[in-house]
């Protein structure tokens, strides 16, 4: 047979040795074959054509031309305007991050002073040392019974300290069509951030949920390793638990600026407060345009304009930076649930 | 699975960084392709010295251009398609000045090797892949052999036997139909037996 006259079917021998055929055209090549001795020695000749190149070992670029690479790469203008300006977020975050330190140090001290002051001082102080608002109501020397002064304590040091409900609980339902790559790159960031906790079950195919305790910085910098890849997620659902029990405020097609913006509140008020700003924003959004919306703002008619607007927006999304250290404060209580289409 | 379901989703995490000037993520890519970018340049255009600069074109290309890169499709195809450009233009130019590469004409022209490409060619048995890598003779001919096939012809056996793209990832890169893809490489591996049967 001359296959040069013949070009359909040396391009499906050509196809099947590379994989690139139906089940139908397997089955007919394999027929041709069978019945065709020439047709046989010319796929056997197309395959040893295609071992030979393929053996061919790969040449390891040489050092120089690395190096080389490298160097044009860092030298570039676009790269080493990158780099200094990376450089000068590196130098703002590093200087908050010392008067953050210098803050929470001098906090403690003054805590740490209070309860001294508290053990040690005079009995008959009756009112606490610490400004509070719920103080006042504490006064075990005219109540007629006798109250435990480890509660006055307590209630002092949680008042002045912060909220008591500041540890916020969500559960966010992420749903994806790619749910193997999308996962696997869930687990991967997880395992690569020090300064989270999580435990992961993965009992259902298609399915992943992972139980996460962090600090509100550490959720920060998730959020906005998770941005890169919101995309993929058909549907993104956050629920805030309320400090009702049984009470939830639902996001739906929340987005992580808004979740990192909903977890950095330091009290349950606000944080419920703003998720269901967030509920309202992304129900409107869903049935109107994002221009009208920003439209309507503009004219002030309505109370969204009092929303504070995300603060992770892209230019700032890589100078989000985890605390320092293993682990620093839990502030956060999350569980995720990856799920794929059924 | 669908091509679009195999887009390398870390790939796209470092794009995504790399725009937003994370020098980095530009590092990362880098170090993964270089290797594969240098191989592929120097398939086609059979020099290293030319190798070498184009591989630095290609990176500074891709530099300037990340973001006209649509992620709908995987970052190292973008790459790919940008590598064989350049060096298929460096080539059309360099043949309308009257120069090109002769390193493979000079490659050792071993008799041994010569009768056991013959010996392959001619015998029912496949090759052996770990055998034939381990002769070099063997090898520099089998390269001697690529490099004088056309640029079309070189390039598509170089996309699918050496870089195992399949014929759709083929296509995006050299901005073809998928027919044209199927024609083409059957071509060139015909034109292929035939030269190394005559070598």
């Amino acid at each position: 047979m001359n296959f040069e006259q013949n070009p359909k079917i040396e391009e499906l021998l050509n196809g099947y040795i590379d994989g690139e055929l139906s089940a139908d055209e397997r089955s007919q090549v394999e027929r041709l074959v069978s019945e065709n001795s020439g047709v046989a020695q010319r796929l056997h000749q197309l395959e040893k054509c295609k071992s030979l190149v393929s053996s061919l070992p790969p040449a390891e670029p040489p050092a120089a031309v690395v190096a080389g690479i490298k160097e044009l790469i860092r030298s570039h203008p676009i790269v080493a305007a990158a780099s200094e300006a990376n450089k000068q977020q590196g130098a703002r975050h590093l200087f908050i991050r010392q008067a953050l330190a210098a803050s929470i140090i001098i906090g403690l001290v003054g805590i740490m002073g209070a309860v001294v002051y508290k053990i040690v001082g005079p009995e008959e102080t009756a009112t606490p040392i610490v400004a509070m608002k719920s103080a006042p109501t504490i006064k075990p020397v005219a109540t007629p019974v006798a109250t435990k002064p480890q509660e006055t304590e307590k209630v002092i040091l949680v008042a002045a300290a912060e909220d008591a409900t500041s540890v916020g609980i969500y559960s966010l339902q992420l749903q994806t069509a790619d749910f193997a790559a999308v996962d696997a790159y869930v687990n991967k960031l997880l395992e690569e951030s020090p300064w989270l906790r999580y435990e992961a079950t993965k009992d259902q195919p298609g399915k992943s949920e992972y139980k996460i305790l962090c600090s509100r910085g550490g959720l920060e910098a998730m959020m906005n390793d998770l941005a890169t890849v919101w995309s993929r997620f058909d549907s993104t659902t956050l629920v805030v638990h309320t400090d009702n029990l049984g009470q939830y405020v639902t996001v739906t097609s929340v987005k992580p600026e808004q979740i990192a913006d909903i977890a950095r509140q330091n009290t349950i008020d606000k944080r419920v407060k703003l998720a269901k700003d967030f509920a309202v924003i992304n129900s409107v959004s869903q049935i109107m345009p994002e221009e009208k919306m920003l439209a309507l703002t503009d004219r002030s008619l309505s109370d969204l304009t009092t929303i504070p607007k995300p603060v992770l927006t892209s230019g700032d999304k890589n100078a989000v930076t985890a605390p320092k250290g293993a682990w620093d404060k839990i502030q956060v209580d999350l569980n995720i649930v990856v799920a794929g289409h059924k | 699975m669908a091509y679009s379901q195999q887009i390398n989703i870390e790939d796209a995490v470092l794009v995504q960084k790399w725009r937003k000037g994370d020098a980095t993520a530009i590092e990362k890519l880098v170090c993964k392709y270089q290797g594969r970018i240098y191989n592929l340049i120097l398939k086609i255009c059979s020099n290293p010295d030319d190798a070498a600069e184009l591989t630095q074109d290609t990176f500074v290309k891709l530099l300037e251009n990340i973001d006209k890169f649509e992620s709908r499709s995987a970052f190292y195809t973008w790459a790919f398609r940008i590598a064989v450009n350049l060096t298929l233009n460096y080539r059309k130019r360099k043949a309308t000045v009257g120069f090109t590469s002769l390193d493979a004409e000079t490659a050792s022209d071993n008799e041994q090797a010569r009768q056991g490409l013959a010996a392959i060619l001619s015998d029912d048995k496949s090759p052996d892949p770990a055998q034939v890598a381990e002769n070099k003779e063997l090898c520099d001919l089998i390269r001697k052999g690529i490099s004088k096939l056309d640029d079309e012809h070189r390039t598509i056996i170089v996309l699918r036997d050496i870089e195992g793209m399949d014929y759709e990832q083929i296509a995006e890169v050299l901005g073809t139909e998928l027919g044209t893809v199927k024609s083409r490489l059957s071509r060139a591996r015909a034109a292929l037996r035939q030269i190394l049967e005559a070598l």
